[in-house]
């Protein structure tokens, strides 16, 4: 994990022009750094690769959209060393940026090889873009704003109690687009958030999202909110606050920071998330098993595939569980 | 050159490049830009050309090249496609290839402080940055492997500069490769017919015809063909730069109007002409001349087009004579060295064919593929050496092969890691002849030199004298990998050399090169030295806060290289020869041109030119150096001789460049 510190230091580092640079991941077996220009004090996050690499990358990068404020670039070192350098050109992404080079660098750090890990690297670039262009102005969409408070209501009610700090802030994967919201050591939950006044099904994105192939226990939770404009309830913010504020180690709350970006919640945009104010009218959980109306994967008929579909709650009465359970599951202590 | 079509052509530069970059583990692309530039390089389109890879939004550049004589700036673009016949490279793509390439030029300031000093993309934007001051056109080449369905677009501007875009498809390319000759002949239409006065002439084979051609459509020439007008101009070719020769400069901002009488003028040749007759049906005027070559004033045809595009001066006024030849094409190989060497009163110019039908090319062939190399991988199969002494030979040999089988055993019995082209081996010689700093000029002028050795010496092409040359190769490929595994990057061709020449100065040329035959591979002692030599080699060359590729081609840097203290391993003392190798050594070919030029100058005015280098902090560090060594010498009585003479000269057209004014000089003669 890098944080402002890497950087500041970076830009004290030296006063003749050039680049100074540190080394992320050193038990990587990839060249990952991150670097200051001076005397522009640009950032960039430098990624090492060979010529065949290059060639492999090439064409995608010469597809991307813009974006505002950040760059791609691809530049021949010397012989057939080339260099990757994503590049931040806009000061109102630094606070994303970190993040940003973080996550990029994450992913690359364990990739088996380097054209795995200079894909990969591209790969998550446009995910960034697209999250960057998604909250371009207006900050997240309705749906989104209810959803990240769905699950951060969640973290903070039953994970962060049941498990360390560490465990339940990285068991948020919701941001990273995983299959399922939380991945704790123990079981899996997916988060549905609703406004509807009397929601009578949940809605389910892909056929994965409650396949449990992994055999790891799978929990669905149901959040029903009343969402007004600057009424009694808690805002978005109060409540990323809260969850602040319940962090003391430095790195948990690190990881926290960089997950909202992931998540479209930017530093900058705070000031649109104040007036929308939640209420919690109930939350309801499942675990899924044995019997649960699903979709999975291996049930499909070859060829169909990315499925979105309904259940009725009705329907899921017999897999109902309490939220003591719950925390058990969470705990790993369930059984 | 057999015909054979596009189609075949085309797999065949696919397999080849892919093979070429398995072989380095380079990118592709890359390969294929190489491989291109190399061919325009020998065919004289561009010079001076290195490849640094950038691409961001918008933007996409492979190369650059900054031609020695700063008649322009050149940067590369490709698409190269792995199966080129599926489609064909549109109007809209190239322009937006074109568009992109051309963003670098707007570019290059921001990226450079993003790059690590040193990198090929920094030097790039270095370069760049300083060509931008003062060249007179920027062109744009887009190099494709695929059929073009449209011309490239019309010239632009950067800045005031014209920019030209040129379009090398795969069609032009197999064009190129199959004709052997760059381009079209050179015409020349007059609006106005130009007057003439004819010589009668009873030989039927070449007839000649006087004409005062006015100065800025000779220099507008010169802008349009550069050096392909002086092909058949063979001092041209032994120095590719057309030098500004400062007195003809001078009488050309000074006294314009005495131009006429104080030059010698111009010697073409013309394969066609069309004339306007008088009644008798005796010619009058010129209408268009077809395959116009400047055969001999080539200083004065560069000088009036620097004077045209670097002082912007429009030549009004200023007349050239000239006496044009019509010679039948046929009897142009024995026309024109004549016309050479009999107009240049000053010294004797030994006329080199720089064609591949050169004795020494034929025999080369002849002999080199009668050899058997000696099977060495435990399979039983002997291996042939490919000389390549035309381009396309090996493509057409192997597909020359009817059925695949056939093929395959071809590329078996002569894999095309063992085929070398003639400016190859040239290089592999001069490595070992330890003149690296030729090598480092660039394929078209170290096999120009080359051949001048060759012309030289002589040497007798047995099989003997084969075997060694290409020994000789076997050499510069194990000292190449070796230079790859040390990360040379893309200065390794030059690590390469200057590693093998001083192992060769060590060792005195001793090396065991008929043992490297019989072994096809070097001894595990040899692969040591070479191993512990690179890094000393990589240290001189390349260091910091020079332009390597400029550094290695001065012979100060083989100076330095040589004196690296570096002597040979005991193990390889032990297999040295008694005898050393000689492969083509033939008396020093210094031009004593240079030499009488850096003494003409008086030595306080290189001193001068000196001082003034430094306080307006032109010039490099080297050559600064070089002008005070020169005046030190000048004035203690002693001669500057040889490369160093040459070098000196270089220095001082580049200062004029800059705009150094010399003292005045009286009137000046120009020969050649």
């Amino acid at each position: 994990m890098i944080d402002e510190s890497v950087w500041q230091e970076l830009e004290a580092h030296q006063q003749t022009p050039g680049r100074s640079t540190r080394r992320l991941h050193p038990d990587s077996q990839h060249d990952i750094q991150v670097s200051v220009t001076h005397p522009a004090l640009r950032r960039m996050l430098l990624l090492g690769t060979d010529a065949r690499t290059a060639d492999t990358v090439r064409q995608e990068i010469h597809e991307l959209p813009a974006t505002r404020g950040l760059q791609l670039n691809l530049s021949s070192v010397s012989g057939n060393h080339y260099e990757l350098q994503v590049m931040l050109t806009d000061d109102e992404l630094t606070e994303v940026f970190t993040p940003l080079v973080s996550d990029i660098a994450e992913v690359v750090r364990d990739a088996p090889t380097t054209e795995t890990a200079a894909e990969a690297a591209v790969r998550r670039y446009v995910r960034w873009q697209q999250l960057l262009r998604s909250v371009s102005r207006d900050g997240l969409s309705r749906q989104a704003r209810c959803g990240l408070f769905g699950e951060l209501h969640f973290l903070l009610e039953y994970v962060l109690p049941a498990v360390d700090q560490h465990t339940a802030v990285s068991s948020w994967t919701g941001p990273r687009q995983t299959n399922q919201d939380f991945q704790l050591p123990g079981a899996a939950v997916e988060v549905k958030t609703t406004t509807a006044r009397s929601p009578r099904t949940v809605q389910i994105a892909s056929e994965r999202q409650l396949d449990t192939a992994d055999s790891t226990p799978l929990a669905l939770a149901h959040v029903v909110l009343d969402d007004r404009q600057s009424g009694l309830g808690r805002s978005l913010n109060a409540l990323v606050d809260e969850i602040r504020a319940r962090l003391t180690s430095p790195s948990a709350a690190q990881r926290f920071e960089s997950l909202l970006v992931q998540a479209g919640y930017l530093p900058n945009q705070r000031d649109l998330y104040d007036h929308d104010r939640y209420t919690l009218r109930r939350s309801e959980f499942w675990t899924v098993g044995e019997g649960f109306p699903r979709i999975i994967e291996a049930e499909l008929p070859p060829g169909v595939g990315n499925c979105t579909y309904t259940i009725d709650v009705s329907a899921l009465t017999a897999h109902s569980v309490t939220a003591e359970t719950l925390v058990d599951l969470i705990r790993g202590t369930h059984g | 050159m057999a015909e054979h079509d596009l189609h075949d052509y085309s797999r065949a530069l696919v397999t080849d490049i892919q093979a070429l970059a398995d072989a380095e583990g380079g990118s592709i692309p890359n390969t294929f830009t190489q491989h291109v530039l190399e061919i325009l390089e020998e065919a004289g389109v561009v010079t001076d050309a290195a490849l640094a890879y950038h691409s961001s939004r918008g933007l996409e550049i492979y190369g650059y090249g900054l031609p020695e004589d700063g008649s322009s700036l050149d940067l590369y673009t490709t698409d190269f496609n792995l199966t080129p016949m599926s489609s064909k490279l549109t109007k809209a793509e190239s322009d937006r290839l074109f568009r992109r390439l051309f963003a670098f030029v707007g570019k290059h300031a921001a990226i450079r402080p993003n790059q690590e000093d040193n990198t090929d993309v920094h030097d790039m934007c270095v370069g760049v940055e300083k060509a931008l001051s003062n060249v007179p056109k920027i062109r744009l080449f887009l190099l494709s492997n695929r059929v073009s369905t449209t011309s490239a677009p019309g010239p632009g501007e950067f800045e005031g500069i014209p920019v030209t875009h040129e379009l090398w498809d795969l069609a032009r390319l197999h064009r190129h490769e199959t004709s052997g000759s760059i381009g079209e002949p050179i015409k020349v239409t007059f609006e106005r017919p130009l007057p003439c006065l004819a010589a009668h002439s009873d030989e039927p084979n070449y007839s000649v015809v006087l004409a005062v051609i006015p100065g800025r459509q000779l220099a507008e020439l010169y802008k349009e063909h550069r050096t392909r007008l002086l092909e058949l101009n063979v001092r041209s070719f032994l120095q590719t730069r057309g030098g500004v020769n400062k007195g003809i400069r001078e009488t050309l901002l000074k006294d314009p109007s005495r131009f006429l009488a104080y030059n010698n003028g111009v010697t073409a040749t013309a394969s066609d002409v069309d004339f306007e007759t008088d009644e008798h049906g005796s010619p009058v005027a010129i209408r268009s001349m077809t395959g116009l070559q400047i055969v001999n004033g080539g200083q004065t045809t560069a000088s009036l087009h620097h004077v045209l595009t670097h002082d912007k001066r429009d030549l009004d006024g200023v007349h050239v004579q000239m006496k044009l030849t019509i010679v039948d094409p046929a009897y142009l190989s024995e026309i024109v060295p004549r016309i050479s060497q009999y107009s240049n009163t000053q010294n004797k110019v030994t006329l080199v064919d720089f064609s591949s039908n050169h004795e020494f090319h034929v025999a080369f062939e002849r002999v080199s593929r009668s050899l058997w190399a000696p099977a060495t991988d435990g399979s039983g199969q002997e291996t042939r050496w490919f000389y390549e002494r035309a381009r396309g030979q090996y493509t057409d040999k192997s597909a020359e092969h009817e059925t695949r089988a056939a093929q395959r055993k071809f590329k078996l019995i002569t894999p095309s890691r063992q085929r070398f082209s003639k400016s190859d081996l040239a290089t592999f010689v001069h490595s070992w002849e330890q003149l690296p700093y030729w090598v480092s000029r660039g394929a078209q002028k170290n096999f120009g030199h080359f051949m001048e050795r060759i012309e030289k010496s002589d040497p007798v092409v047995d099989v003997q004298y084969c075997k060694r040359a290409i020994a000789t190769a076997i050499l510069f490929q194990a000292a190449d990998r070796i230079a790859r595994a040390h990360s040379a990057g893309s200065h390794k061709r030059l690590i390469t050399t200057y590693t093998v020449a001083r192992l060769s100065l060590a060792a005195e040329k001793r090396i065991d090169l008929d043992r490297i035959w019989n072994e096809q591979g070097t001894t595990d002692a040899l692969e040591d030295a070479l191993d512990e030599l690179c890094p000393l080699i990589m240290e001189t060359v390349i260091s910091g806060d020079r332009h390597v590729s400029e550094w290695a081609k001065k012979p100060d840097c083989w100076d330095e290289v040589s004196r690296i203290p570096w002597t040979l391993p005991d193990a390889l003392t032990a297999e040295l020869t008694t005898e050393p190798f000689e492969i083509a050594s033939p008396e020093s070919t210094e031009s004593d041109e240079a030499e009488a030029a850096v003494e003409d100058i008086p030595s306080e005015e290189w001193q001068a030119l000196a001082d003034w280098a430094r306080e307006g902090r032109l010039l490099r560090a080297v050559d600064r150096q070089l002008a005070d060594r020169v005046a030190q010498r000048l004035s203690q009585g002693r001669r500057v001789t040889g490369a160093q003479a040459r070098q000196a000269m270089e220095v001082y057209e580049e200062a004029l460049r800059h705009g150094f004014h010399p003292s005045p000089v009286g009137l000046d003669h120009e020969t050649a």
